[in-house]
């Protein structure tokens, strides 16, 4: 990917996820290992053994699962304009970008003829809102939510589009569950990234919301600006369905694409946040990628992964990357892997056993998708940027 | 948006044609499945393989080499309102009636929603960005604005575009048209000049791509203020257009009252063609395939394709190219 000129940033945070409902809770979770991972009780028609995961507390009590994705949706993009500070009735272009692995699939187990069905989720998100707004739904599962951030900068880039909010969500899914543990991919013992005795995900849930615009002088003077997504990587394996490609060769050219399409060098990454689900493969195949692309640069880098503390959130867990990035940098941090005891004596990079704090300026984010989809987004501080 | 040239080198596309016992249009699997016979299709399901065999059919009009050891980094992009919806809620029916583990797992692939885009992207060996769009009626148009944007900018040499629905059971269920439905799966083939081999593939050429919001105000005056900007951006006049092409899931009063308006403020009297099936999601691109398919169009004509519910409208403007 090239020819992407202007600069886009970072205006506006809004997270509902497991450990808080502000980008302060989720970060100081992060942090602190709060520990979320939880008897699921509202899959009562599942019939699975004892199942858990990490579920946002608000939407524990009652299994509607059209509800609680508007619910979630609704508060996290809500939070992500207050944040912002938005007056909506002052901009005249704005998009709202979102991607979600699974929608409204969890509502086809209620076989309400009133049912409600992909595209619609985005249509009812905005009358909700009561934004004027172009809406587009991206449903490429796993890393929908940062491939939404992706077509977000591509808007603010390429069109008159004055504003977008664009992140992902998905909540805790019967049939994604049913599906997991029919492959053996959910840790009974909960989900540990790069360890040795790592056994698959966990389940999570959650919506994680972005207000991105073009960075100017006046902008940045008036309003908090989080980071700049500098630039991004988009891949496809063409390999198989569920499956990372092993050889891992299009998820490095997604990695070189983001940091060429940024400008920047492999040297000036500081932090890695991993996709990081904790299965086998995934662990195998991503760590091998980074310790191959990045090599000696790894001596001044961290990686990390949320994944452990808020499982895996489907269709937001690559914004809910992106927010991990976002807090590293504005609180000069970097979170653990949560779970991580032992390390795989095969994986040679630097993981994060313990909090470490530290001046970040430029962070990898990685998302891989069922399908084959691969995306690599950077977000930037923009302390040492000039503008335009 | 300054940017280099696109054209349509290739288009693709299956409707249905056999009504079913409630009189729509389903497409029999012959149809479609010689295209792509001979393909590893063990476990895709029926939507996924009509979308390879319409993708098949048009990257196999143009010259694009798709191979697995082609370096170029082109770009998929699907558009659908249903998707793998059948696989979805046969997957779920077992879980829900005897339990997790009695599912079986090598159906669950087909239960992600973009299982049918990335099924063509293992087919077509496609390493570029993929999307599933998901917009209503709009989705395959959208999914071709989309691509158009990206050949546009350079950010990826050649798209393929389309999308695919199916009829199924759950489907019925949910789906509010209110015109007869068909099943349909179409695509089509995005170039610049730089990548295009032979010159004589090229059918017509994308001008122009914009969607706009217009929830309460969902009057034919913004939506033609939007063609007449597309236009007028194009030197264009309303003497250029030999058709728009039109597809809605608006109540019918509405749908004649914006029609009526349309046809007025763009001087476009009887140059409007409505949809007559509901080709779901594939709606969009089913009227580009069949209006470049059945040459239709005139060399140098500009058509328009208009799609829109009650919250959005896209629009898409193409000048044939060729006999």
């Amino acid at each position: 990917m090239d020819n992407r000129k202007e600069q886009v940033v970072i205006t506006g945070v809004g997270l509902v996820s497991p450990l808080g409902l502000t980008l302060k809770d989720f970060f100081t979770g992060l942090i602190k290992k709060t520990d979320v991972y939880r008897d699921i009780k509202v899959f009562d028609s599942l019939k699975a053994v004892n199942p858990k995961g990490m579920q946002v507390e608000e939407c524990s009590l009652d299994y509607r699962p059209e509800e609680i994705i508007l619910n979630m949706g609704e508060c996290a993009i809500r939070s992500a304009i207050a944040d912002r500070g938005l007056d909506t009735d002052s901009l005249s272009n704005i998009s709202l970008v979102f991607g979600s692995g699974l929608g409204l699939t969890d509502q086809l187990y209620f076989e309400d003829k009133d049912i409600h069905y992909l595209s619609s989720l985005g249509e009812r998100l905005c009358g909700r809102l009561g934004l004027k707004c172009e809406i587009i739904y991206i449903a490429n599962a796993c890393c929908a939510g940062s491939q939404a951030v992706c077509y977000g900068v591509d808007l603010l880039r390429y069109t008159d589009t004055d504003l977008v909010i664009a992140g992902g969500l998905d909540i805790l899914s019967q049939a994604a569950y049913a599906g997991f543990q029919r492959l053996n991919a959910i840790d009974p013992d909960g989900c540990r990234p790069f360890d040795r005795e790592r056994k698959g995900i966990s389940v999570g849930e959650g919506a994680a919301f972005f207000t991105m615009e073009r960075n100017t002088p006046d902008l940045n003077k008036n309003r908090k600006v989080y980071c700049a997504v500098t630039g991004f990587g988009m891949t496809n394996d063409a390999y198989h369905v569920v499956q990372l490609k092993p050889d891992g060769l299009e998820i490095i050219r997604a990695m070189d694409e983001a940091v060429q399409s940024s400008g920047l060098s492999k040297d000036d990454i500081d932090l890695i946040v991993a996709h990081g689900t904790g299965t086998a493969q995934n662990d195998r195949v991503e760590s091998a990628i980074i310790r191959t692309y990045f090599n000696e640069q790894l001596e001044h880098i961290h990686v990390t992964t949320p994944k452990g503390a808020i499982g895996h959130t489907g269709g937001a867990s690559g914004a809910f990357g992106i927010a991990t990035a976002i807090g590293s940098i504005i609180y000069g941090e970097v979170p653990s892997v949560t779970n991580l005891k032992t390390i795989d004596e095969n994986f040679e990079i630097p993981l994060v056993f313990e909090a470490v704090k530290k001046t970040i300026n430029t962070v990898m984010v990685n998302a891989f998708a069922f399908g084959g989809t691969n995306i690599v987004v950077i977000c930037k501080s923009i302390n040492e940027e000039s503008h335009g | 948006m300054s940017g280099k040239k696109v054209y349509i080198t290739g288009v693709g596309g299956f409707t249905g044609t056999t009504p079913d016992s409630n009189n729509n249009f389903k497409i029999l699997d012959e149809e479609y499945e010689l295209s792509i016979s001979g393909r590893q299709l063990r476990g895709v399901d029926r939507v996924s393989r009509l979308s390879i065999a319409a993708a098949v059919s048009a990257t196999g009009k143009c010259n694009l080499k798709m191979d697995r050891n082609n370096d170029r980094e082109y770009g998929l992009f699907y558009g659908t309102i249903y998707g793998a919806l059948e696989s979805v809620h046969e997957f779920d029916m077992v879980s829900v009636s005897t339990g997790a583990l009695s599912v079986n797992p090598s159906l669950f692939p087909s239960t992600v929603l973009n299982s049918p885009a990335c099924q063509v992207g293992i087919q077509l060996a496609i390493s570029g960005p993929i999307y599933t769009v998901c917009s209503g009626i709009m989705s395959s148009l959208d999914a071709v604005g989309l691509g158009y944007l990206y050949v546009h900018s350079q950010a990826v040499p050649a798209a393929v575009a389309g999308g695919a629905e199916v009829i199924t059971e759950m489907q019925q269920l949910m789906h509010k048209g209110r015109s007869r439905q068909g099943e349909a799966g179409g695509f089509i083939v995005m170039e610049t000049e730089d990548t295009i081999n032979d010159t004589s593939s090229i059918a017509a050429e994308i001008l122009g791509y914009s969607t706009i919001n217009i929830g309460a105000s969902q009057t034919s005056h913004r939506i033609a203020e939007l063609v007449v900007g597309m236009l007028e951006e194009r030197d264009l006049t309303f003497g250029d257009i030999q058709k728009v092409y039109y597809g809605s899931y608006l109540d019918k009063s509405v749908d004649n009252e914006l029609i009526g308006g349309l046809q007025d403020s763009l001087h476009i009297k009887d140059r409007l063609e409505q949809l007559e099936t509901d080709w779901m999601g594939a709606s969009g691109v089913i009227q580009i395939v069949t209006s470049l398919n059945k040459n239709k169009c005139e060399d140098g004509r500009i058509n328009i394709f208009i799609n829109i519910d009650d919250i959005k409208c896209s629009v898409i403007i193409l000048k044939k190219i060729g006999g």
